[in-house]
């Protein structure tokens, strides 16, 4: 197979090869505040909610010191890597976990922004001078949707690629040995802070003046008035 | 050599990755103080009277998690391109190299090293 750069061909609409990123950081929280800083992670999910929905999320845990609030260094044993996949991954969309191993796969029946919350905020625990947090929780596979009327899009490798509900697209694609990276890619990392990076890979998301570039601006706002800071700088523009 | 791969991306040789990255970041702030990280990737806390805490070193403790599977293997937080790579090279965004880390092609285990 004769292979070209990565190119997105979405019909009725210019291509736009360029990603677009955003960084937020929430409001710092207590140490102990395990509670506040899953209601972070539930309200970043709820804010693209409309437009992003996770299929499959990969959640690292760590033990947090009391003392500084932030993740503990060389504790043993570290908390396991899980891995969540919703029912209805779509034929040719893949689960890619991004560590090596792999973590096991936990089928959940909603990885919505409230049962998001409570899966990872399943496990409680505590150890003199820690407590059991997350750090990490990263979309591994992502359905995105448009308000453009198309039912499929269609790359120079891939062909045509259907949506799998209407208006929604999957992502990461593996076919043929050909992969597409997700439409979108969400990670939260919760270090001394919260701070969520959101990565757009294809327009229509991409898009300068589209109406999901528009929404995605718009949540971010929403966001930023919920106290969260945009790190704009680190953008790709 | 991944047969998935289109012809013109495969390789027998060696495989090695970069990682370019805005260095060092900025400080961040906590409950307990400030965490500064300096150019060479020691990390210190800075609390509200000033003392100082060493909190490790950026790069050198990421060697001990690219060893990790022998010790966890379920809390493993290795990179899933990890086995498909022997050495990675982090710049900073004016091309200087700042860490390098290898992976022994016998014993499979990682080392860094600075410029």
């Amino acid at each position: 197979m004769d292979w070209k750069p990565t190119m997105t061909d979405l019909p009725e609409c210019d291509i736009e090869d360029r990603a677009w990123s955003e960084s937020l950081t929430a409001p710092l929280t207590e140490a102990d505040d395990v509670e506040g800083r899953l209601n972070q992670l539930e309200a970043a999910f709820q804010a693209l909610h409309p437009m992003v929905r996770p299929l499959a999320v990969e959640v690292e845990t760590c033990w947090r010191e009391l003392e500084t609030g932030l993740p503990a260094r060389n504790t043993y044993p570290d908390p396991p890597v899980r891995v969540f996949v919703e029912p209805g991954v779509p034929e040719g969309v893949v689960v890619l976990p991004a560590t090596a191993g792999p973590p096991p796969i936990v089928s959940v029946p909603s990885l919505g922004p409230k049962a998001l919350h409570a899966l990872v905020g399943a496990e409680r625990a505590q150890r003199p001078g820690l407590v059991l947090d997350w750090v990490r929780c990263e979309t591994l596979t992502v359905a995105a949707s448009t308000s453009e009327p198309i039912s499929a899009l269609r790359t120079r490798q891939l062909g045509v690629v259907q949506a799998f509900e209407p208006g929604w697209f999957a992502g990461p694609i593996d076919k043929l040995g050909y992969r597409l990276l997700p439409p979108i890619r969400i990670w939260l990392f919760a270090d001394a802070s919260v701070t969520m990076t959101i990565v757009v890979h294809w327009s229509y998301w991409a898009r300068a003046n589209s109406k999901e570039r528009a929404f995605l601006e718009a949540a971010c706002e929403r966001l930023d008035r919920a106290g969260w800071v945009r790190d704009s700088d680190d953008g790709m523009r | 050599m991944d047969p998935a791969l289109p012809r013109s991306l495969r390789t027998t040789g060696a495989v090695e990755a970069a990682l370019v990255t805005r260095w060092p970041p900025p400080t961040q702030h906590t409950r307990a103080g400030t965490v500064e990280t300096a150019r060479n990737g020691d990390i210190t806390l800075v609390t509200g009277n000033g003392r100082r805490i060493a909190r490790g070193n950026f790069f050198e403790d990421y060697v001990a998690t690219l060893n990790h599977p022998a010790r966890s293997p379920s809390a493993a937080r290795v990179p899933v391109s990890e086995p498909h790579v022997r050495a990675l090279t982090v710049f900073d965004v004016d091309g200087n190299v700042l860490y390098r880390y290898t992976r022994n092609a016998r014993t499979g285990v990682w080392t860094g090293s600075r410029p």
